[in-house]
């Protein structure tokens, strides 16, 4: 998934050969302070907000909080008035939509300023543009007061020393607790936003049960089909059921995703595993192989679509269209795939599948990522730190909260109509939210859908039963030069050789020769940098 | 004495080809018409199909069954589209006619060969094409400059492309000798052969690197993106493509780390590359005209 | 003699009157005003800025700045020489899609400039024009989009041959149709704004040429020889050495776009090596060098081509 990913949005920012020159003065980016320091950083205290009951509760494992309506009079999160008072505040962060209207022409973003009392400016860059925007803002020298910080920065730890607040003396332990929507946040998202021994950031938490294997209920139930495979061979023969090439249906799409939950039946490891030390990336685990045979057979059994493996960016269409059945996405798509599909489709329905035991007995689940990257200060004096993180505190405001529904609804009678004590956005709304403050910082995530409310019993049952067999990353939080530089475009060309095996193009065989290549070609020196920083922090 | 009668006539004074040969011809661009014109018509079509139609056409389709203005409501709502159609105007407006000042000032200064300077000024040009800028020293300049979030750092960088004006030196060039002495002779100074000879007879080559340099202003977002810090003033293939390129960047798993929205409909896509084709396609038939004037008949004579 | 070859549109160099003397001399010096606004644009907005690939010797960071980062040597480079077999490949890759660009896409627009030059209907011709320069505005995101939806497995094609039991030709997948796949798409994206130049230089072709010619006994053929291609000729050449310039850019975005689909082995080329093997995320040093070196062969290149040029009397860029 990620290095998909990874070489798309990077793919702009270095189309352009680039250099640079210091015509502006810039930090000395004298050497970072030594790591085995972050093994002494004491994370924030979690104080979860008791304010508003959840329907369905969630757990310390990570489910989440799931709530079938708003409270009918929210919270008022801040009763002594606007929290940020003072002078204006820059904010660079990425955006994945489309841009909002300007302030002079947005009620919501007007509105959100007068609640947190100061000006919230935003800079905001597509993402697929980000590194690049960042890159030049860094090499001017001229940083706005708070960025996202993302994980495909080389040099990090320097660059944070250089050019931005340690917020240990802030957040660390109960320090936290001035603010306290911040210190709702599970300790587990502080976790990568620690470097050269400080905090250097504000985590943007997401949801910890991270991808989904979603199928479509109502094409199982109306083929009287079981989606509770017992093992890989139970899942081929439900693939067979669902496919139909005749009728252009076929059960899976993505082939890369779905190797990942043959994989998660297999018990490979979530991208690395650690075990007493020493780490094994998923690409050499010794099961592997046998998971690309398995996806072969069911390529060779005409159980994916035609051109899952040549055509891109086509498969949520297909999975909302009935074209295919099966597909792995993110958690956001519980909610996306009812807005967008089920329309159009009577009785559309949409489950979550955990992978079984490849012979049966329980699999596993990837985690996701705990943060989708961190918010970093610019060093200021430490009052103006503390009023950015007042606003953050804000900008924290967790679900029932009259902030929250400021902040994700925006202003009533234009930006949403409530329906009961539901908020549901208008087309203004929908197009003036799109202001990035998820790329600020957040609350942890609600499930929560209006519109459908049952969408949130399903997937909380469905997270309650992920957890339990979650399977986290060990080297989320750890930071490998190598990786950084390497990693992402490593991990495309090793895509393509996976492919090119559940395709036919190259014989299961060859896959030894491969890992040598990676292994070889960073691998190797990732796993190396791991291994150290594990030690650092674990002495 | 003139060839046959002019409905016969093939290129103005040439011989008409035989018919078979004329015919295969016909056909051949009809064919190359439609291979353009039918992807063309599709998108449109798309652009004003509904969603359901459109999944089910897995992508585009030929023609809306249930036509709707859909998509391009959700890009006009807000207002920040016709903003930064306002935006992209100005600056492809101001920054053409800038660019072809300077361009066809700067191809006229080297249209004589041996002329003081003319090798090095030419060098300096012709390895302006091979070398690109990095980006980061370029922000560092424009930033020296005061430039940042100013109309002027995209117009500037991109005044001067050394394709264009080789293009037009290689016009100016081509007019005949003689006919540039003959006006020395006459005591016309640099100027005034500029303007009575030399732009009149290359009014096509003009037309058309004006159209090469309105076309990229046009299309241009990167500087945009790197060099205006507020979205309020971003031209519109910047503003456009926040619809188009997240798409491409949200893969399966990054989704759920992102918590962003599903990516834009294929209607929507569709609607946004009519909205940034239709201006070119309303300006170009004017530029069209001159693009074929043969204005060198007569001239030649002299 | 025949008007043919005296009276073309575009002077004889060679027949340039030696008279850029003392007296010419004073004159050009007012040319060198013309050129100046234009080469300062030039100078500052490329050459201050190109000063930054220094960096293509140093271990540059954005942060640390370009006066204190350290010196690298020529280890930046070292990705261009180390003679690695996938490096090879993309090499490899990248000539012959050179090669197929020359040949095929080149001519392309030429020959559709001189068949929409020679239709009769003023108006058609404009329909034809208006028509085929769209797809130059597409991204290749769309054209890549457009071509799957048409060519791909699931596409209107093999749909079509599905229906009527004729198989299934696997077009988008097949790593030995990709450069043909590539260059089709190319040829559909931009030969048609290709022919503006073209058209343009036509314009200007002296119709009463090809009344001299038919009076001279030439026929429709030896008319297309003789007038209408000299008035092309040295637009085409011009274009062919700029062209060459940027011999080893053979198409970036479009096949890292379809790269997923078909493999590397068959669709690496340079560009998409060095950026597949993770140089240019974050490595500006090898990103600069890199250019610097693309930009080395293209001045090789345009020199090398101008010469050839001048070999057979044509002017090229610069006069010998």
């Amino acid at each position: 998934m990620g290095a998909d990913v990874t070489r798309r949005t990077v793919l702009r920012g270095s189309l352009g050969a680039a250099a640079g020159l210091a015509l502006a003065a810039c930090g000395d980016g004298g050497p970072a302070v030594p790591i085995a320091d972050n093994a002494k950083v004491r994370l924030p205290d979690h104080v979860p907000y008791q304010g508003v009951k959840a329907d369905f509760p969630g757990t310390p494992e990570g489910v989440l909080n799931g709530y079938l309506h708003y409270p009918a009079s929210p919270v008022t999160a801040f009763p002594g008035g606007p929290p940020a008072a003072g002078p204006p505040i820059s904010v660079m962060a990425m955006t994945f939509n489309p841009v909002p209207p300007p302030i002079g022409r947005n009620t919501y973003w007007q509105a959100l300023n007068r609640s947190l009392g100061t000006e919230l400016r935003f800079e905001i860059t597509p993402m697929g543009d980000y590194p690049s925007k960042v890159a030049v803002i860094i090499a001017g020298g001229d940083l706005p007061d708070a960025m996202a910080v993302r994980h495909e920065i080389p040099q990090r730890p320097a660059m944070l020393n250089a050019l931005f607040e340690d917020l240990s003396e802030h957040l660390s332990g109960p320090a936290v607790r001035e603010y306290p929507y911040l210190a709702n946040i599970p300790t587990a998202h502080w976790r990568a936003t620690v470097y050269n021994g400080g905090i250097y950031g504000l985590p943007m938490p997401r949801a910890n049960v991270g991808s989904v294997m979603f199928y479509r209920a109502d094409r199982v139930r109306e083929r009287s089909l079981d989606p509770d495979v017992s093992d890989f061979r139970a899942f081929k023969q439900l693939c067979t059921d669902l496919t139909d090439s005749r009728r252009s249906r076929y059960a899976l799409g993505d082939p890369v995703p779905s190797l990942y939950f043959v994989l998660e039946m297999l018990g490979v490891p979530n991208q690395w595993q650690e075990s007493g030390g020493r780490f094994t990336s998923w690409l050499e685990h010794e099961r592997l192989p046998q998971g690309l045979d398995a996806m072969r057979q069911l390529v060779t059994a005409g159980l994916l679509h035609p051109d899952a493996f040549t055509v891109t960016g086509k498969f949520k269409d297909w999975f909302g269209s009935g074209q295919i059945a099966i597909h792995y996405d993110g958690n956001a798509g519980w909610n996306d795939f009812y807005r967008r599909y089920a329309q159009d489709t009577p009785g559309f329905a949409i489950d979550g599948m955990l992978a079984p035991g490849f012979d049966g007995g329980p699999g596993t689940h990837w985690a996701g990522l705990s943060s989708f990257a961190m918010l970093a200060f610019k060093k200021a004096p430490r009052e103006r730190i503390r009023q950015l993180l007042r606003a953050c505190n804000a900008l924290a405001a967790p679900f029932g909260t009259d902030a929250y529904k400021l902040r994700k609804y925006g202003v009533e009678g234009v930006d949403h109509t409530l329906s009961g004590t539901d908020p549901l956005l208008t087309p203004t709304g929908t197009v003036e939210t799109t202001l990035p403050t998820i790329f600020v910082t957040d609350a942890p995530i609600s499930l929560y859908f209006p519109e459908i409310p049952d969408v949130v019993r399903t997937q909380h049952d469905f997270q309650k039963r992920a957890v339990d067999v979650l399977v986290r990353n060990p080297v989320e939080g750890m930071y490998s030069e190598t990786d950084v530089t390497v990693g992402g475009p490593l991990m495309v060309r090793m895509q393509d050789e996976l492919k090119a095996v559940m395709q036919g193009r190259k014989p299961l065989s060859s896959w030894s020769d491969t890992l040598r290549t990676w292994r070889k070609e960073g691998g190797d020196r990732i796993r190396a940098e791991y291994e150290r920083y594990w030690e650092s922090i674990n002495p | 004495m003139t060839t046959p009668t002019s409905d016969l006539v093939v290129i103005p004074g040439q011989t008409p080809a035989s018919l078979p040969w004329r015919a295969a011809k016909s056909v051949l661009l009809l064919v190359c018409c439609l291979l353009v014109a039918v992807p063309f018509f599709s998108i449109a079509a798309t652009s004003l199909a509904d969603t359901k139609q459109v999944n089910e056409a897995g992508g585009f389709v030929l023609w809306p069954e249930r036509p709707t203005l859909e998509a391009y409501r959700a890009i006009l709502e807000g207002g920040l589209v016709s903003q930064a159609l306002l935006v992209s105007v100005g600056v492809t407006v101001v920054g053409t006619a800038l660019a072809l000042v300077s361009s066809v000032t700067l191809a006229y200064g080297l249209s004589r060969p041996g002329s003081l300077g003319h090798r090095p000024v030419l060098m300096i040009l012709l390895f302006s094409l091979l070398f690109t800028p990095g980006v980061i020293p370029s922000y560092l300049l424009i930033k020296e400059l005061g430039l940042i979030n100013s109309y002027w750092s995209l117009i500037l960088p991109t005044m001067v492309n050394a394709f264009n004006v080789i293009v037009l030196r290689s016009f100016f060039m081509s007019i005949p000798r003689d006919l540039v002495d003959a006006a020395r002779i006459d005591g016309a100074r640099a100027g005034q052969i500029l303007r009575s000879i030399v732009i009149p007879l290359s009014k096509a080559a003009i037309a058309v690197v004006g159209l090469f340099y309105a076309v990229s202003y046009w299309n241009a977002f990167f500087n945009a993106m790197l060099y205006m810090n507020e979205s309020a003033k971003w031209p519109m293939q910047l503003v456009l493509r926040t619809y188009v390129v997240n798409n491409a960047a949200i893969g399966a798993g990054e989704a759920a780390a992102s918590g962003a929205a599903l990516p834009p409909s294929q209607a929507l896509q569709a609607a946004i590359l009519v909205l940034s084709v239709v201006p070119i396609v309303v300006v170009y038939p004017f530029l069209q005209r001159h693009l074929r004037k043969g204005v060198m008949i007569g001239a030649v004579k002299g | 003699m025949s008007l043919l070859t005296q009276r073309s549109p575009r002077s004889d160099p060679g027949a340039a009157p030696p008279h850029d003397g003392k007296r010419g001399g004073r004159r050009d010096r007012s040319l060198l005003w013309f050129a100046l606004p234009g080469v300062l644009i030039v100078l500052l907005f490329h050459y201050v800025p190109l000063l930054g690939h220094v960096i293509a010797f140093q271990n540059y960071q954005p942060f640390i700045g370009i006066w204190h980062s350290t010196w690298a040597g020529l280890d930046n480079f070292a990705v261009l020489f180390n003679g690695d077999e996938d490096f090879l490949r993309a090499l490899v890759n990248t000539l012959q899609l050179l090669v197929i660009q020359v040949v095929f896409v080149f001519p392309a627009p030429i020959l559709l400039a001189l068949a929409i030059n020679s239709l009769i209907s003023e108006r058609v011709k404009m329909i034809v024009q208006n028509v085929l320069y769209l797809p130059h505005f597409l991204s290749w995101v769309v054209v890549v989009a457009i071509f799957q939806q048409m060519l791909s497995n699931g596409g209107l094609v093999n749909v079509f041959l599905r229906a009527h039991d004729l198989g299934t030709w696997n077009i988008i997948g097949n790593p030995d149709l990709f450069q043909a796949l590539l260059t089709s798409q190319v040829i559909w994206k931009d030969t048609g704004w290709g022919t503006i130049l073209f058209l343009a230089a036509l314009s200007r072709v002296d119709t009463q040429l090809y009344e001299s010619a038919a009076v001279d006994g030439a026929g429709r053929w030896r008319q297309t020889w003789h007038v209408t291609l000299p008035a092309l000729r040295s637009l085409v050449v011009l274009l062919l050495i700029l062209r060459l310039g940027d011999a080893l850019s053979v198409g970036f975005e479009q096949i890292i776009l379809q790269q997923p689909g078909v493999g590397l082995e068959s669709s690496e080329v340079l560009d998409t090596y060095v950026y597949n093997q993770g140089l240019l995320a974050g490595d500006w040093g090898v990103s600069a060098a890199v250019g610097l070196v693309k930009g080395l062969i293209g001045v090789v290149l345009v020199l090398g081509a101008n010469k050839v040029a001048h070999f057979f009397g044509e002017e090229g860029i610069y006069r010998r």
